[in-house]
């Protein structure tokens, strides 16, 4: 159930045709071929494996799937992801996960 | 590609090796609290994490925490780099040295130059600077003001106009303007133009007084060529004009007809000794040249440390090769020789002007290898000279 706030925030992002990345609180994953991944706005890091990446968006999972993964930054709200990337995919969140 | 941030250059920064099962919550943990990580790897229970040092505070009481084992893999940055340098004393002291050595010989004066006036003035100055305490070597804190050395280096050398004085870094530049000879005042006085050497007049050029001379007649030295008496005696002006007369100089010359000089050919040979005291180190230059004759030139360093004299110098020899030679010259070339130089030798005679009318040899003989002349040089000159009465 979408707030009233957010409902704002979204026509004012239509109205004004502003990316909707600028007011609305979603994430952003930006791919450098293949190799490199920057994903902001995020809720947490599940998961770090050297095969697997395990982001917890808010309203889905994002899994990176592939080689050599080194997490070259973590901070709170962004992570940057090094290595070889076979598969991003987008998964609905869990029951009784926030 | 791992590129140091500025923030881990100056706060420091650690890489760590990880060993635990939860590694994954303790990493979450850490990003929930906002504490950034780098490069971290992960596979199974192991993995690598790099952390700010400053962050380490946080970091580690959560390894704890989650039971991960810790182990440091590499340091870097500016907290660990001066605690490495407290451990090594001399190099502290080393880059204190080079600070205090940059700064001291920078508060020296190292160079000295002179402008603006000849070579004979400028050594002049140079050695009136020196006396003011203004010389390589010399500390700049010791030197007075630039206009201080300018009013003294003033009254030092009174052939001095102006001097200017102006310190570049430990470089001392001084420009001195000489002052010219003034014009000298012409004689008011009432007087005679004199003859000054024995001659016969050929030409007077009278400006003011009355000519006593005729073209042809024979003067002797003293005799009035030129009366400042006007008008039989009721005036007196100062006599001014030219007097030319044919003067006879006899000029007796001596010429070698076979001379022996030594001339170098051009080989040498360097040597570079190190002097200590007295003794000679050589240090370069080990070739024995079969020279015939040689001329040596010895050229020494001049080092010294704030005003002394070093007893440690360099100096450099040079080996000449001398190749004796016997210039002969023939009767005929000598006599030319000796008219050219009789004709200089009455030049140098000759006061102003004046131009050599006639060269007569006298005599001439050739004995013990030498030509014996004797030249009459007659000449066409301005014989007169202001009496002083």
């Amino acid at each position: 159930m979408r707030t009233w706030k957010q409902r704002v925030r979204r026509a004012a992002t239509e109205w004004l045709s502003l990316p909707p990345d600028a007011l609305l609180d979603v994430s952003r994953l930006t791919c450098l071929d293949g190799g490199q991944v920057i994903v902001e706005n995020i809720h947490s890091l599940l998961r770090v494996a050297d095969t697997a990446v395990e982001i917890d968006l808010g309203n889905s999972i994002l899994l990176l799937q592939g080689e050599g993964f080194v997490v070259t930054l973590v901070a709170e709200r962004e992570v940057h992801v090094r290595g070889v990337v076979g598969q991003i995919s987008y998964l609905p969140k869990k029951e009784g996960q926030r | 590609m791992k590129r140091p941030q500025l923030e881990h250059i100056v706060f420091g920064y650690v890489f760590m090796e990880v060993r635990g099962s939860n590694i994954q919550a303790l990493l979450l943990d850490m990003q929930q609290k906002g504490v950034v990580l780098h490069d971290v790897f992960v596979k199974g229970d192991r993995g690598t994490v790099g952390v700010c040092l400053r962050d380490f505070d946080a970091f580690y009481p959560a390894c704890r925490k989650h039971g991960v084992k810790l182990r440091f893999t590499s340091r870097s940055g500016m907290p660990f780099f001066i605690r490495k340098l407290r451990r090594r004393k001399a190099m502290l002291v080393g880059i204190a040295l080079f600070f205090v050595a940059l700064y001291g010989l920078g508060n020296v004066i190292w160079q000295v130059d002179v402008s603006g006036v000849e070579d004979d003035s400028r050594q002049l100055v140079i050695q009136a600077a020196r006396e003011l305490g203004v010389y390589p070597g010399s500390w700049k804190s010791k030197v007075p003001e630039p206009d201080v050395i300018q009013s003294r280096l003033l009254k030092k050398l009174p052939n001095l106009m102006w001097v200017g004085v102006q310190m570049d870094g430990s470089k001392v530049r001084i420009e001195a303007v000489p002052k010219v000879p003034d014009v000298q005042p012409l004689n008011k006085t009432p007087h005679d133009v004199i003859a000054g050497k024995p001659g016969v007049i050929r030409r007077v050029f009278a400006n003011r007084g009355t000519v006593m001379v005729k073209p042809g007649q024979v003067v002797h030295p003293g005799d009035v060529v030129i009366s400042g008496n006007l008008a039989g005696g009721t005036k007196w002006v100062p006599a001014d004009g030219q007097v030319f007369a044919e003067v006879w100089y006899n000029t007796r010359i001596t010429i070698p007809l076979q001379v022996n000089q030594s001339a170098l050919t051009g080989n040498h040979v360097e040597r570079d000794y190190l002097t200590l005291g007295g003794l000679n180190l050589r240090f370069w230059g080990w070739q024995q040249p079969d020279y015939q004759a040689t001329y040596e030139r010895d050229e020494t360093s001049d080092w010294k440390l704030g005003g002394l004299t070093l007893p440690v110098q360099w100096k450099q020899v040079t080996l000449y090769e001398v190749s004796p030679a016997q210039v002969k010259q023939s009767e005929d070339d000598a006599a030319r020789n000796a008219l050219a130089l009789a004709a200089q030798d009455v030049r140098g005679q000759m006061r102003g002007d004046g131009e050599i009318l006639e060269q007569t040899v006298l005599h001439r003989e050739v004995q013990h290898g030498k030509l014996y002349e004797t030249i009459l040089t007659k000449t066409d000159e301005n014989i007169g000279v202001a009496a002083s009465s």
